[in-house]
Parts: structure tokens; sequence; C-alpha cells
């Protein structure tokens, strides 16, 4: 039994390919994805294991961003709504107990802007994911409310962005 | 009935308010207009700015809002805007700290020149189909 089913909601309905529906939920993805990019290179000096996996994110995510926008398939959405909510309970893990692993394990790191920004554009997909399950998704893609998200989250990792640890 | 926004237009709607946004707030952070083959430049967090940076990023940002009215407007915005910063990220790549002597640049900039770049160029390929063909309803 599925998630979805286990949680008396259906599959995610499927967007219509090349939609503005299908365009907000994407921008969220590249959105988080630029974050990460960011990440990566702020990273690189301090600890290149980290820098190397926000790459990867940072690639999967424009990946995901491109799928959705073709071809926002339920599988496509399940995949983009998993992903986000896994690296959402990482960095939910790595700000409160802290890591098991790495230069600070053990320890919680401090909260910046920039994670904050993908952390947010990734709790977005998740619930657009979830509103699609329960047949809401306009509350959730809401054009206006996605712009906002995207105008807020770039202009705020840029002015107050900044890496803390 | 509304037309959904082709990704040019929302390409330029994103980055015209944010460019807009960040140079108004740039010149609080460094509003000098040096030049030479160092040009000053403070931090604004990550990114290198000055005066010339800000007009820059103003000017762009309302470029990109107005021409974000019109598929048309904005995919010409979103091919020219591209290209502008894929220029810009090769040659700060290759300065190294510097556009032109006027626009004082560093790593994360060149980071941030490149993906709008290819964001920009993104959009204008994606939006070919919306402009070109009339839609339906």
């Amino acid at each position: 039994m599925s998630v979805a089913a286990a949680l008396g909601a259906g599959a995610p309905a499927p967007l219509r390919a090349r939609s503005e529906p299908a365009l907000l939920l994407a921008s969220l993805a590249w959105s988080a994805g630029t974050v990460h990019a960011v990440a990566a290179v702020v990273h690189l000096e301090e600890w290149l294991l980290a820098a190397v996996f926000f790459a990867i994110v940072a690639v999967a995510q424009f990946a995901i961003g491109a799928w959705l926008w073709a071809r926002p398939e339920p599988r496509a959405l399940l995949f983009a709504g998993a992903s986000s909510a896994a690296l959402a309970v990482l960095w939910a893990v790595s700000r409160t107990v802290g890591l098991p692993f790495g230069p600070e394990h053990g320890h919680a790191e401090g909260v910046g802007v920039l994670d904050l920004v993908a952390t947010g554009d990734q709790v977005l997909i998740l619930a657009a994911v979830a509103a699609l399950c329960i047949g809401s998704a306009h509350v959730v893609l809401h054009p206006i409310l996605i712009r906002a998200a995207l105008i807020a989250g770039m202009t705020g990792a840029l002015l107050a962005g900044g890496h803390a640890h | 009935m509304r037309q959904d926004s082709t990704p040019a237009q929302l390409y330029c709607t994103v980055f015209g308010a944010v460019l807009l946004l960040v140079g108004i707030v740039g010149f609080f952070v460094n509003a000098s207009f040096g030049t030479g083959s160092n040009p000053p430049g403070d931090k604004l967090i990550l990114f290198e700015v000055n005066g010339w940076h800000n007009l820059v990023h103003i000017a762009s940002g309302l470029a990109g809002l107005a021409l974000a009215r019109t598929p048309a407007g904005a995919r010409a915005f979103a091919l020219g805007f591209g290209l502008i910063y894929a220029v810009v990220t090769v040659y700060g790549l290759i300065a190294g700290s510097n556009v032109l002597g006027l626009v004082a640049i560093n790593g994360a900039d060149n980071v941030l020149h490149l993906l709008i770049a290819a964001a920009g160029l993104a959009a204008y390929a994606a939006s070919r189909d919306t402009v070109s063909a009339p839609r339906t309803a």
C-alpha cells in the first residue's frame, strides 16, 4: 500500500505538461538547486564531501525541475515530493541534533537564510504534491504565491544569505 | 480566460524583481563609482557590489519587469540577458576581480552570473513554441 493510499488520498493528479502550474512547481526545484549550487562553492574549502553532496543535489534538482515541467506525471511528482521531504528532514537534523558525521558531527549547525530558502522551496514542493493528492493544487500552486516565494527567496538569499556554522 | 505565463515571462518577472531589489539595497552597501583595474567593492554578503554593479542590476531589473508583459518581449529579454550574462561569466572567469574595470566581482558572482545566463537561455528555448504558435483554450 502506498503512503498516499494509507493516508486516504489518491496518487497525485498529473499536471498538464508545460503548463503554468508545472512551470511554477519546477521553478521551486530550480530555486532550491540554485541555492545548493552556491552552497557547493561555499563548502569547497571547508568540507569537500559536503561540496560534492551539494553539487549532486543541485544537479538532481535542476533535472527534477526539468522533469516536472516537461512531464509532470504522478511518478515525477512523487519523486519530487519524496526527495524534497528527505532533504528537509536532513536539514532539520543538521540544525537540531547535528549530523552523526563530518567536521561538526553531533553539533547543531546555525540556521542561515540560504538554507532556509532551499528548505522553504522543498516544503512548498512537498505541500504542492500533497495538495495534488487531495485535489487542491490551486491553493499551493497559485501564480502569485509561487512568484512571491521565488522573489522573496532569491532576494533574501542575495541580501541576507551567507552560511552559518 | 487567462493564458499561462511562458517560462520567459516567469524568468523576466522573478529575475527582474530580484535584480531591482538587490540593486536598490546595493546602494546602501556601496554607492562608489570607482574605475580601474581593481574598482572598489563591498560584499553584499556573498557577492561583491559597487555603484556601477548596482546600476546594472537596477536597469536589468526594470527592463525585465517591463518586457515580462508579453511572451515575445519576455523571450527577447531572456535571450539577450542570457547571452550578456554568458559573456560576463566568461569575462569574469578570465579577468578575475572585475568586468571592464567597472564592476567588481568574485567567485560567487561568477556562479550567479552563470546560473542567470543558463536560466535565461533555457527560458528562451522553452518558450519557443508558446510564442510562435497561437494558443488554444
